[in-house]
């Protein structure tokens, strides 16, 4: 390795490179220059590196595909309006989070309570076999005008004491079975306790939603005097 | 012939920092006149660059796509720290580099033989057409593959600055901004990337005096 004017052949070297970007101080510049002059080997390197730069300078442009610029705009709109509907829809989400979960639970408690209230968890088949939902019964059942005239018209063979009778009324309206409560089943009373059976017409009583269950109703006579 | 880098009057000048802030502003506002105005601007250098560094057209054309892609993703974060050209440099190259490294995983070897051009077709001669005569034509070919073979011995990083300082004419400190790297850096990496060339490319020099 060779030292000239202070300066090796290696740093020199080093440099050449951005001596010929003109990116090296004006002390540099003198010391590297003071060797090339006297120096065969770095000013052959110097002489290369400028021609590399030259070379590469020259170096054609590589033809440009012909649908590039237009599939670039194209590709380029395609994310922007993507990038807008998603804009859009954090938006419009950012806005309802905060109403879902309230609103979500305002409906639930809401059916829950009304499902509580009403008594709308049990089946209409669950109040028809067990005549005990009573609770649940909105309108008790009521005998039709033509029942209670009938009711009036009739003169039981009462004696002195009450006469009373539970008649299980279905959801048609009639009266499906019957027993006697007080009171005592005699052949004097007999035909007029199966007619009433037979011919009585009852409104059933209904649900909330007006649907007609199995019922009860309690029928007492009681002979007045007078 | 020295290639004219696409620049429009943004680049130029003292009232041009005034306009690159209203155009800025413009992309930032999302304004479709101003994208294509990017696009028609900056696709064709963008290009050359990724050809350069990918050695291969359509690798390249879809290397620009994908660009532009994150200047649109990331414009709204651009603060004027930079210049637009050279952030929109820094944003190509970490694409580029990124699918040199991940080809580099692939195990991916690409060289580029001598007959080639951009389009992967044999050099096209027209002797009938007036211009460079058929023997022009076929040196310049040879040259410019020699020199693409060149650049694709070399490493990621090691091409990038070679290709921006010396084809694309960068100084070294935007080399250094958009590589992220310091201008120090920039000066020795280059050294060793042009005594690389000149190794690979020692037939083509002719001795100038300097």
């Amino acid at each position: 390795m060779k030292v000239l004017n202070n300066i090796s052949c290696d740093a020199a070297q080093e440099l050449i490179s951005p001596f010929i970007d003109s990116m090296v101080s004006s002390k540099e510049a003198h010391l590297l220059q003071e060797h090339l002059s006297e120096c065969h080997d770095c000013r052959h390197e110097l002489q290369s590196l400028a021609s590399l730069r030259t070379l590469m300078a020259g170096v054609e442009p590589s033809p440009v595909p012909e649908d590039l610029q237009l599939e670039t705009r194209v590709r380029l709109s395609h994310e922007r309006s993507r990038s807008l509907r998603a804009w859009w829809q954090s938006r419009i989400d950012n806005v309802l989070k905060p109403f879902a979960v309230p609103a979500v639970m305002g409906v639930m408690l809401t059916f829950v309570g009304f499902a509580v209230l009403l008594g709308n968890l049990h089946s209409q088949h669950a109040y028809a076999a067990d005549s005990r939902a009573v609770a649940v019964i909105y309108q008790q059942p009521k005998g039709t005008d033509n029942t209670l005239k009938f009711l009036r018209a009739v003169q039981p063979t009462v004696q002195d004491q009450a006469f009373s009778i539970q008649g299980e009324i279905n959801d048609a309206g009639r009266i499906d079975d019957f027993s006697v409560i007080s009171g005592t089943r005699s052949q004097g009373n007999e035909p007029w306790l199966q007619e009433l059976v037979l011919l009585s017409q009852w409104r059933p009583a209904t649900t909330y939603w007006g649907l007609p269950v199995r019922s009860r109703v309690i029928l007492s006579f009681v002979t007045v005097r007078g | 012939m020295r290639r004219e880098i696409a620049l429009n009057d943004l680049e130029r000048g003292g009232i041009v920092d005034a306009q690159e802030a209203v155009f800025v502003a413009r992309l930032q506002a999302n304004e479709d006149a101003a994208y294509d105005e990017l696009v028609r601007v900056y696709h064709t250098s963008i290009f050359h660059v990724a050809f350069r560094m990918l050695g291969d057209s359509s690798d390249a054309a879809d290397a620009v796509q994908e660009i532009f892609l994150k200047v649109f993703r990331n414009v709204q974060g651009f603060r004027g720290d930079s210049s637009l050209k050279t952030w929109i440099y820094r944003i190509a190259f970490s694409e580029i580099l990124n699918r040199l490294r991940w080809w580099k995983r692939r195990f991916k070897s690409s060289t580029v033989s001598l007959d080639d051009t951009a389009e992967g077709k044999g050099p096209v001669f027209r002797l009938a057409s007036p211009g460079p005569s058929p023997h022009q034509v076929l040196e310049t070919k040879e040259r410019d593959g020699a020199v693409q073979h060149a650049l694709t011995k070399l490493s990621g990083d090691h091409r990038s600055i070679v290709i921006l300082r010396d084809i694309e004419g960068f100084s070294y400190g935007e080399i250094a901004e958009i590589l992220g790297i310091s201008s120090g850096t920039v000066k020795s990496r280059l050294a060793r990337a042009r005594a690389d060339m000149k190794k690979s490319l020692v037939r083509y020099l002719p001795v100038q005096r300097y």
